[in-house]
């Protein structure tokens, strides 16, 4: 986490009427309240911002693409247990659904076309947007080939 | 693992990495990096959080057959939608309650 780029806040929580109250509500629960309260009252302040919810509808979109790509994996890695075989089915796997050729393989690769493809259909997504997906594709990936 | 936990992981993992990343945002870190105990606290009850809305959601997205065919994104994003309001009104009414005490 501590590598992560830090994006502006304004175009985390949006740009509404509300993003201000948004923004106060977070800076007031950090200064003041436990952090368990404070987690709850940001939780309350962020959680119907619409970048958010295009974040969340985003990796809706990304898990239906990846889904099967990662189920390769998961197959490879409980018969081998080898990370690289894994990977290589997922590759195998991001070609024929795409059709496009890949000269390296990392799951980062997956994600991005994928994000290509589902802007060219017309979502509309950000810089933040995508570096969370990829950053959430990337941790759920691990997560389900090792059952961590 | 099957499709439903794994957009469960993708769209809960993409919320908190969401939240964490407005926390830790130029605005906030500058005045609350230098909290760093605080701000563990707060991102790992946000987890607990955002684990226990994503349950909730998915289990509304499996009751309309969401997991197995897309869902149109205007209907996701209303479903979302009423399971933050829903837990933003639980939060209202238990800090309403807890300031009474």
């Amino acid at each position: 986490m501590g590598g992560r780029r830090s994006p502006q806040t304004k175009k985390l929580v949006g740009s509404g009427s509300n993003s201000s109250e948004t923004i106060n509500t977070i800076k007031n629960s950090l200064d003041k309240k436990e952090s368990e309260i404070a987690a709850k009252a940001i939780v309350a302040a962020l959680a119907t911002t619409n970048p958010m919810i295009a974040a969340a509808y985003t990796a809706y979109k990304v898990a239906e693409f990846i889904y099967p790509i990662a189920e390769k994996g998961v197959e490879k890695y409980e018969k081998t247990h080898n990370e690289e075989k894994a990977l290589d089915a997922m590759k195998k796997e991001t070609i024929k659904q795409t059709g496009k050729e890949i000269a390296g393989y990392t799951v980062g690769c997956t994600t991005g076309m994928c994000l290509e493809k589902l802007n060219e259909s017309g979502l509309k997504t950000s810089e933040p947007i995508n570096a969370a997906i990829s950053e959430a594709a990337s941790e759920t990936i691990k997560e389900v080939i090792h059952h961590e | 693992m099957n499709k439903e936990e794994f957009i469960k992981k993708m769209i809960e993992k993409t919320i908190r990495i969401w939240i964490t990343s407005t926390l830790r945002s130029e605005q906030f870190s500058n005045e609350h990096l230098g909290k760093p105990e605080k701000m563990d606290k707060v991102e790992k009850a946000i987890e607990k959080i955002i684990s226990k809305i994503s349950n909730d959601f998915i289990i509304e997205l499996k009751k309309r057959d969401y997991i197995e065919k897309p869902a149109p994104q205007k209907e996701f994003n209303s479903i979302l939608r009423s399971v933050f309001e829903k837990y933003r009104e639980d939060y209202d009414k238990s800090s309403i309650e807890s300031e009474n005490k």
